[in-house]
């Protein structure tokens, strides 16, 4: 499945390239105020975290009217470094300090002047998206007609072509199959569910005007219509409800064994009864290569129940700990913080998500939709419900706070190369083969942990250049796991 | 050894032992034989073969095919500072249930309560509990039994329509002058005592009934009548070199038997430098726990205890110049004891447990001439428990009666179920215009209450406690209020007209009332450290009243006259379930008694003596005079002409568990003078010729009369420390192995267990239940052997069954080095581990029970069934709230495995683990059982053999230390310590 899943990903890869280029050529030709854009840019990136376009005060005021108020001269020194401003004593500059609950505004010496200029038209130039006019009913998310969903469910995945003409199609990077686990764009599910629940996305102008770049990015080009957008969300409100399909595997193993137990019953009757055959070696034949299948077959997935080595399962968000252990370096125990010193590693709450989210709010593949699930989780109140891919059985105990906090493990020797992983996947088998053997190679804390004073014998083995195994202490006992 | 052992009468008589719930298979032919014909009775073998490859090949397609399910793993939103998921929680709090007080530690893991330990700063239980505390836990998740929302005419309604209604009504009484009665238990809280108060000033015509179900109503009279002081004052039976009770459970039920046991054993243990013990002697009906540990016990009839108070009084005034009263002969010669009190003036205790005023008078007439006050009975510190005054009730109930009382609020009794006269109250509730419930779970006053406002679970609630003067006690809420209840307080408090929530109210009174009082922390830190340690006390100043001699004469008197009958009935608090108010808590319902070693019923206990004379045998059904049916038990010790009944059984409203179980004798109980009687005297006892089975723990686990219990005499101790004890040596000098010795050079754990310390008192049984998810079973299983308890309290009799010395001692997994269970597992499911422990995996036990058979000590118990999620076994593992309180370190049994004590692994291991992190090695002491940790006497020590400098290791190299049945070389963990009686010979015969 797993084998399956990144060779998707390559497929989509080729299928992304393709309007990515027309894109790109159309990026070059754009008509669009090019100043208008850079200072878009430069606004989203360096001031929506703290301002607002409109009077709304975030942590700074709201800059509407910000041209009138003061001078354009003023405006630039202040952002490049407003905190010199407020030291020389400019006395708007301390007023303005004082008034903001006396938090500095960050320098940005970086931003050339030209720059500030097309910051400046952009802030100055900026009117709120006035209300669309649309010739749909906007409001419906329930009780489409069968032909409107079916029209939506063509278009979607591109049967049938968008009328402003473009080869885009929307099911290439939102899918509708479950196994498609390293795609970072939002499922249609996903979708549909972020778009029919209570103050939801509004689907139609998302897909006028893209919310973020990295949409922007990906939609450029794409313009709907309203019937199309209508007939779009006709086919979400369907699969909303029907949610995700998941693929089916082909059951090989299954087939393989029934194909052969029939041959089997087929040579058996042959043998005892029709004697159609003349040559019993093949009987023989047949019998012994069947039981042989049948038994390794049996063996083997009976070792396996309840085993889930290599599980992979798609999480509620696309949390990659590629980019926040890999990337980004974040320690395993920033947000597994208690897997030192408690039985169980944690998962980190919404609160401490938002630790760091509440300043990052757009991923570099995911836009805003995977971390505006953070928020929604939030608001709601309603956790994030992941999907565990590690469980021990109830009769064994184990204790991550030994392992971690006493034993000095790494994270990596039992959950694998997890800052390389997108989705988490089992590395262990986490079988009691696996503990056991661990158990009988790993040493103990022995000379730096004081709890081991008092054993005297065993000091005296490892004098003698003995390793000292878990083992050795009863790292195997049935008693340290099984109670 | 001379002196005969027996666990029961049939086993003393060599009879052959019945169990009531065996079914008997016929002995003339043999197993074999059977199987035989069982397999020729099947259908032919082929098919069968062919049925089972079938099935083989279908398993393994199933497998080829299966998935495994999808967990969900769903963190905080917004995790709370001090919670970890993983680990526990301890909050200091108050356990009080109307009777019994107790500073507890409450274990939160993940949001759930799920077992109770001793507070250990509390200088009252100073980490003590005793089997009610250690279950109180479970009545949190009574799903069956709590209520769940304020109710209307039994009809669920919200909170602002009850309110409504009540306060209505109480202004309507309020204005016609009706009057208000508040009926509550005894009250501890200063708090809440304080919001009575505002009640009663919103209310002017609001009254405060205090009614205890079992009341120390007569002391209270006794000690205002002769010390002009209506409170109960402390006993400190450790201070006490000659302790005299006359009916007083002191050790199980008697007013603080937590602390009481406490102090005892520390009177009863031994060692180098300690070398004497309290004596104590008792006079009591039927066997009690302090009886089952007296150095000399006469039983007596209940009526002739005033004559031998009143010829104890007069031989003591005698030597003292004293006035002495004119008395009949006494039932039992007392004038050594008299000599003994005597010689231990103002060293010595006479308690009293009779609920009548001349005779608490006579007695205290005898501790002041002993000049016991002061010394050991304590004045100051005065208990604020046990403050019902029978009268007052009696008067309530007339009142009531004659229509004077338009509003009646219970607060945590149940008059319905256990006061004398429930008719009458029945009938007076009718003429009130309103009656009003603050019950937390479902009781026969609630059923019939018009509006029943569900309190809190102790564990939800805020409160105080000042279960003795000067000693304060915080309880605080462990969980969320699991239903939609309010606590009565805030109940109370909204009635009055207040707007305070109760635990600002609280915090208030307790900055205006304590916070000053003490100057150790400001005023904001000392509630937060107060609240983070739960106790809190103040000095007491010594308080020490004059003895008045008035009421004397007239008390005497009346000793002097009482008239005995031929047959008395006595009543009596059972350990587990008192008075009734646990009932519906199936681990007290299933603890046996530590007497009777009967569970699931009460029954009337009769002499052997009286059995015969009556020809009834245990099991046969009795009926008393017209009133009740009840099946008999023969008990050695019991009084000669008396019959002993349990409180606390017959409810009908209380739940699942308890409903219907046993007879209620609460009805029986006669008011006399002014205090109610728990004795009475039956017309007629006849034998109905129907039979009843109990199920009894009693017969099963015999040792086969081997020397299990080793005692001695205190005069042979001094002598010999080895006194009792000289087949250990013995054993010792055989400790010879074939086989190569292990060495355990980590930890080796052990166990001491002193068995004069030991009180029998079975907090461990349930301490043990609680910790290790051990299932309740149910009465039909218990009386076929399967009781699943880890640890369980034998109790064995010696001498005659008239009166005989009686024996406890404690017996779980020995944890034998040399263990007969390992070597015939056929899988090795139950092994050896490197730290000396049995170790028992039930993943890979597949339920061949050889272990059981050959465990020479009986302590491993196999799960016939699965005990959880079944219907057939309804209690608590049954419900996904009852589930709640399973400890989720403990794996919760399957059918078909065998288990057993563990010596609590999972905290051995959990300390191991703190002391790794800690970086220091593990402390002495620091890993403590379940047991040994709810053990009120300190009976029980745990520790690591190998660590020499431990206490363990004191106690093991005392020469009074034996294992059980040393002589077959099992070579068992836990050691246990020689009994030594005060007492001159072997026998509890002279005083």
């Amino acid at each position: 499945m797993h084998l399956q899943a990144s060779n998707k990903q390559k497929l989509i890869t080729l299928k992304l390239t393709a309007p990515l280029i027309l894109i790109m050529a159309s990026f070059l030709f754009s008509s669009v105020s090019q100043a208008q854009n850079k200072g878009k840019e430069i606004f989203d990136k360096n001031c929506s975290i703290c301002h607002k376009l409109t009077e709304e005060k975030l942590v700074g005021p709201g800059l509407k009217g910000i041209t009138e108020r003061r001078d354009k001269k003023w405006i630039k020194k202040f952002i490049s470094s407003s905190t010199e401003m407020v030291k020389a004593g400019d006395k708007t500059a301390v007023q303005v300090f004082n008034e903001n609950g006396k938090i500095p505004m960050p320098d940005h010496k970086f931003l050339a002047d030209a720059d500030l200029d097309q910051l400046i038209t952009y802030i100055e130039t900026y009117k709120p998206a006035e209300a669309k006019k649309v010739s749909v009913d906007i409001t419906k998310k329930d009780g489409f007609w069968r032909d409107e969903i079916l029209r939506g469910e063509r278009l979607f995945s591109g049967v049938i072509p968008f009328e402003k003409g473009t080869t885009l199609n929307c099911v290439s990077c939102h899918a509708l199959i479950a196994t498609d686990s390293l795609n970072f764009n939002p499922s249609a599910v996903d979708l549909a569910q972020a778009w029919q629940e209570p103050n939801g996305i509004n689907l139609y102008q998302v897909l006028s005007e893209p919310t973020s770049t990295k949409m922007a990015e990906v939609h450029k080009g794409l313009q709907l219509s309203d019937k199309e957008i209508y007939d779009i969300s006709a086919f979400l409100s369907d699969v909303g409800k029907k949610g995700m399909v998941w693929e089916k595997t082909f059951p090989a193993r299954l087939l393989l064994f029934l194909f052969l137990g029939l041959l089997m019953a087929w040579a058996l009757a042959d043998l005892i009864w029709f004697r159609k055959v003349k040559y019993r070696i093949i009987h023989v034949f047949i019998l012994i290569i069947g039981l042989g299948v049948h038994g390794t077959l049996a063996i083997q997935e009976g070792i396996n129940l309840g085993r889930t080595k290599d599980y992979m399962p798609d999480q509620p968000i696309k949390f990659s700990h590629k980019v926040h252990a890999g990337q980004n370096k974040i320690d395993c125990q920033y947000c597994h913080s208690i897997a030192s010193y408690s039985k169980s590693a944690g998962f980190p709450s919404a609160n401490l998500c938002m630790n760091c989210h509440k300043v990052v709010k757009a991923g570099m593949r995911s836009g805003k939709f995977e971390i505006n699930k953070i928020y929604r989780a939030v608001e709601s109140g309603k956790p994030i419900e992941w999907v565990r891919v590690h469980k021990l059985p109830d009769h064994a105990f184990f204790s991550h706070a030994q392992h971690v906090g006493a034993g000095k493990v790494k994270c990596q020797d039992c959950h694998g190369a997890v800052e390389n992983m997108d989705l988490i996947k089992q590395f262990s088998d986490l079988s009691m083969g696996w503990c056991v053997n661990c158990h009988r190679q790993t040493e103990i804390q022995l000379n730096t942990n004081k709890y081991y004073e008092s054993f005297k014998a065993i000091h005296d083995e490892a004098k003698a250049g003995k390793k000292i195994t878990a083992e050795r202490l009863g790292g195997i006992d049935c008693s340290k796991c099984h109670y | 050894m001379e002196k005969k052992y027996w666990k029961s009468l049939e086993e003393q008589a060599n009879l052959p032992v019945t169990n009531p719930g065996q079914k008997d298979v016929d002995s003339s032919r043999s197993l074999l034989d059977l199987i035989d014909e069982e397999i020729d009775s099947k259908p032919s073998s082929r098919r069968n073969f062919l049925k089972f490859c079938g099935f083989s090949f279908a398993t393994a397609a199933i497998a080829t095919s299966c998935q495994n399910p999808i967990n969900s793993a769903i963190p905080y939103l917004n995790k709370p500072e001090e919670v970890t998921p993983g680990m526990a929680n301890h909050y200091a709090s108050t356990y009080f249930d109307g009777q019994d007080y107790n500073g507890i530690l409450v274990k939160v893991r993940d949001g759930r309560p799920i077992k109770i330990e001793g507070n250990e700063l509390s200088s009252i239980s100073k980490g003590a509990t005793s089997a009610r505390v250690q279950g109180s836990v479970l009545s949190l998740y009574d799903d069956g039994a709590r209520i769940k929302a304020p109710l209307m005419g039994g009809k669920a309604t919200t909170w602002n329509a009850l309110d409504a209604e009540v306060s209505t009504k109480l202004a309507g009484a309020a204005t016609s002058g009706k009057g208000i009665a508040l009926v509550t238990s005894t009250i501890i809280s200063p708090s809440t005592l304080s919001v009575i108060n505002d009640f009663k000033v919103k209310f002017p015509t609001a009254k405060h009934v205090t009614y205890d179900a079992v009341s120390s109503s007569a002391l209270l009279e006794a000690n205002n009548l002769t010390f002009n002081s209506q409170t109960i004052p402390d006993y400190h039976f450790d201070k006490a070199d000659v302790i005299v009770s006359f009916g007083a459970d002191f050790l199980g039920t008697w007013l603080m038997p937590v602390e009481f046991t406490r102090r005892f054993a520390a009177s009863r243990k031994l060692n180098a430098e300690k070398r004497s013990i309290s004596q104590l002697t008792v006079f009591e009906s039927g066997m009690s726990l302090t009886g089952a540990n007296a150095d000399y016990r006469f039983p007596i009839k209940p009526s002739q205890q005033a004559n031998v108070i009143l010829s104890l009084y007069n031989e003591i005034a005698k030597a003292s110049g004293g006035t002495t009263y004119n008395a009949p002969t006494s039932a039992v010669n007392i004038t050594k004891l008299a000599e003994k009190l005597l010689a231990a003036k103002g060293k010595s205790i006479v308690v009293c447990g009779i609920n009548d005023t001349a005779i608490q008078v006579v007695v205290n007439a005898i501790n002041q001439m002993l000049q016991n006050y002061g010394s050991t009975i304590d004045f100051s510190a005065s208990l604020n428990i046990r403050k019902g005054i029978d009268q007052e009730m009696a008067t309530f109930v007339k009142e009531l009666n004659e229509g004077k009382t338009g509003v009646v609020i219970f607060y945590n009794v149940n008059p319905v179920y256990n006061y004398t006269d429930s008719k009458l109250l029945i009938e007076g509730l009718k003429k009130a215009d309103i009656s009003v419930s603050l019950a937390n779970a479902k009781d026969e006053t609630s059923a019939i209450c018009t509006v029943v406002a569900p309190d809190h679970h102790f564990l939800e609630s805020w409160n105080d406690a000042e279960p003795k003067e000067g000693l304060f006690s915080l309880q605080q809420p462990t969980i969320r209020n699991i239903y939609w209840t309010r606590q009565a307080q805030d109940s109370l408090l909204k009635w009055s007209g207040s707007t305070i929530q109760y635990n600002a109210y609280l915090k208030q009174y307790w900055q205006q009332n304590f916070s000053n009082k003490q100057t150790e922390y400001t005023s904001l830190d000392f509630w937060n450290y107060t609240l983070q340690k739960g106790v809190f006390e103040l000095p007491n100043p010594v308080n020490q009243p004059a003895f008045i001699n008035q009421a004397l004469a007239n008390a005497a008197q009346k000793c002097g006259t009482v008239v005995t009958s031929e047959t008395e009935l006595a009543f009596y608090e059972t350990i587990a379930l008192g008075n009734g108010l646990h009932t519906n808590n199936p681990w007290m319902m299933e603890m046996p008694d530590p007497i009777s070693k009967v569970c699931w019923d009460n029954f009337a206990a009769i002499s052997p003596k009286m059995a015969e004379k009556l020809g009834v045998v245990t099991g046969d059904l009795l009926k008393f005079g017209n009133d009740f049916e009840l099946v008999a038990f023969i008990q050695p010790g019991q009084a000669d002409g008396t019959i002993s009944i349990a409180y606390g059984y017959g409810r009908t409203k209380a739940g699942k568990v308890a409903d219907g179980v046993g007879v209620n004798v609460f009805p029986f109980m006669k008011m006399e003078g002014n205090n109610r009687k728990e004795s009475l005297i039956v017309p007629s006892v006849v034998k109905t010729g129907n039979k009843y089975n109990l199920a009894s723990t009693q017969m099963y686990h015999s040792m086969e009369g081997r020397d299990i219990v080793r005692e001695t005499t205190l005069a042979e101790w001094n002598e010999k420390p080895n006194a009792g004890n000289e087949m250990h040596e013995e054993a010792e000098k055989h400790n010879i192995s074939l086989y190569k010795e292990i060495v355990f050079d980590g930890h080796h754990w052990g166990m001491s267990i002193d068995l004069n310390a030991c009180t029998g008192c079975s907090a461990c049984v349930i301490g043990c239940q609680a910790e290790n998810n051990v299932p309740v079973v149910g009465k039909e299983q218990v009386a076929t052997t399967r009781i699943m308890h880890w640890i369980r309290m034998d109790r064995y009799y010696s001498e005659d069954s008239a009166n005989p010395s009686v024996y406890f001692q404690p017996v779980m997994c020995q944890q034998c080095d040399n263990a007969p269970c390992e070597n015939v597992c056929p899988v090795s499911a139950t092994n050896h581990s490197s730290e000396g422990l049995n170790q028992m995996a039930y993943n890979r036990c597949i339920g061949t029970k050889y272990c059981i058979n050959n465990c020479p000590y009986k302590v491993r118990r196999f799960n016939w069934f699965r005990y959880s999620t079944n219907d057939a076994f309804d209690y608590n593992m049954n419900s996904d709230m009852g589930r709640m309180v399973l400890n989720p370190d403990v794996t919760v049994r399957e059918r078909g495995v065998v288990e057993k004590c563990s010596f609590c692994v999972q905290r051995i291991q959990e300390k191991k683990l703190q002391a790794k992190l800690e970086n220091r090695p593990l402390a002495d002491g620091e890993i403590q059982t379940a047991c040994m940790q709810a053990c009120p006497a300190g009976a029980i020590i745990f520790g690591d053999t190998n660590d020499k400098q431990g206490k363990l290791m004191d106690l093991f190299a005392d020469q009074r230390n034996y294992n059980l049945i040393e002589e077959i070389h099992t070579l068992p963990s836990v050691g246990y310590l020689t009994k030594v009686r005060n007492r001159e010979k072997e026998s509890n015969k002279e005083a």
